[in-house]
């Protein structure tokens, strides 16, 4: 599913009551979305958003999924032009977040805090599909660690995490790139 | 303490720092030379506050038949009722902004399509009118969600090449509102709650993360400057509360400020910005 931000709204969109109104937007598209599935954010046509639009839609609907709200569906976003891409990195790189940025070819890219995002990124792209034990094995990290990283990369919008049962029974995190061109 | 008349003389009085009467009953215009964005939108602010509490001010018009036209070109006589005459059709480039009052931020955004439009051509240069469209929208945005009140926010933008106005060429814009004013805001976040001085939260106003409100935010200043500094050399008068603020902006240098506290106080925030050489 695509959220076209230009023709929903406007070209230039300036005002943190503004990006509340398109962020609750946002979510109700999002509750549309079938677990598994994603949302792309459109900004193909927009000229320009200001610090406070980009904090309170993109900013805080990413800190929304670091709580838990919509993981097990994708987030991502497209067509974003210099400037507002430059704003973008700034609101989310405050809040020590990221956020998946797709290209003209559908390849995704970190934007905000990046760090190790970028390696994590193109490991769960590998796996596809997969569990924190696979993600270590792959990072040669500790599961813990594991586990830290793919809190943020759920919360980034680019895996989706399921809660399942296993054989043994009990409960344990799924977790599975949702960006179209790698779902 | 004066009280009744603000003599608004010369040019550009209100930003050159005219003292306000405590209570203004009468805005004398007669002897004014020339009105920047801000001093319009200064103006219309005190104008429209008074009324709101039942002591409208009487106004005395301009004498100069030249500046009467500019000022209805730039819109005042919207806002400020008088026998402005047949006004208009001032010889001097009408601003691409016109005095515009917005009672929510919502309604600022409404209008983005439209300012977009008409500051891309005015402007010319693409990346000045981003800028200059963030730089407003951060402003308008603080004046319109902290600066909430029965007045609205008044906005007015020109951009002057200096020949006519005499004054440096560049973009100016005034954005001015009658809500509780900066100090005010701030004191509403326990932080700041026992700081008294009008100057101080001026000053920290500009850093981030400083808020009046319970929200993990406070950027939109931080980014006004940081924006008008990328734009090349810059000014930023901020007059709120008991306390004024301005600032001189280069690329890549930290901003030149200058402090001083207002009295009476400023209902309201007024608040300009000159970047110039564009």
């Amino acid at each position: 599913m695509r959220y076209d931000v230009a023709t929903r709204w406007s070209v230039f969109l300036a005002t943190r009551e503004r990006g509340r109104r398109v962020r609750e937007d946002i979510e109700q598209e999002l509750r549309g979305v079938a677990p598994g599935g994603n949302l792309v954010i459109s900004f193909a046509g927009v000229e320009g958003i200001t610090v406070s639009f980009g904090d309170e839609c993109i900013a805080k609907l990413i800190v929304g999924r670091a709580a838990g709200d919509f993981v097990d569906r994708g987030l991502l976003m497209e067509g974003m032009n210099e400037d507002v891409r430059e704003t973008m990195e700034a609101v989310l790189a405050r809040r020590k977040v990221s956020a998946i940025a797709l290209g003209s070819s559908g390849a995704p890219e970190v934007i905000g805090e990046t760090g190790w995002m970028s390696s994590t990124l193109a490991a769960a792209l590998e796996l596809h599909s997969f569990g924190a034990a696979d993600l270590a094995g792959r990072l040669h990290i500790s599961p813990q660690a594991a586990n830290n990283r793919l809190k943020m990369l759920v919360a980034s919008g680019a895996v989706a995490r399921e809660l399942v049962v296993p054989d043994g029974g009990g409960k344990e995190f799924s977790y599975a790139i949702v960006i179209p061109a790698y779902a | 303490m004066s009280s009744g008349t603000l003599r608004a003389y010369g040019r550009s009085p209100l930003l050159a720092g005219t003292s306000l009467p405590t209570a203004v009953s009468i805005i004398d215009l007669s002897a004014l030379a020339w009105a920047t964005p801000f001093d319009v939108a200064a103006l219309a602010t005190l104008w429209s506050f008074r009324q709101s509490t039942g002591h409208t001010p009487d106004l005395l018009l301009p004498t100069d038949p030249l500046v009467r036209a500019y000022l209805v070109d730039m819109g005042l006589a919207e806002f400020i009722p008088g026998d402005w005459g047949a006004g208009g059709g001032s010889t001097i480039e009408g601003p691409w902004l016109p005095l515009t009052r917005v009672w929510s931020a919502d309604e600022w955004d409404d209008l983005q399509d439209e300012i977009w439009a008409v500051t891309r051509r005015s402007l010319g240069n693409y990346e000045l009118a981003q800028r200059t469209l963030d730089i407003l929208g951060e402003l308008v945005d603080n004046a319109a969600t902290h600066g909430r009140s029965d007045v609205g926010t008044f906005v007015c933008a020109q951009r002057y090449g200096g020949t006519t106005s005499g004054l440096p060429p560049g973009v100016w814009l005034g954005i001015t509102d009658a809500g509780v004013g900066i100090p005010a805001h701030l004191r509403r976040n326990p932080k700041y709650a026992e700081n008294h001085s009008d100057v101080d939260l001026i000053r920290l106003a500009r850093r981030p993360w400083v808020t009046g409100t319970a929200d993990r935010r406070g950027w939109g200043l931080v980014d006004v400057f940081e924006k008008a500094a990328e734009a090349g050399p810059s000014q930023v008068l901020i007059r709120s509360g008991g306390a004024q603020g301005a600032f001189w902006l280069r690329p890549g240098a930290r901003p030149a400020a200058r402090y001083r506290p207002c009295t009476p106080p400023t209902p309201g925030t007024w608040i300009h910005v000159l970047v110039e050489g564009t």
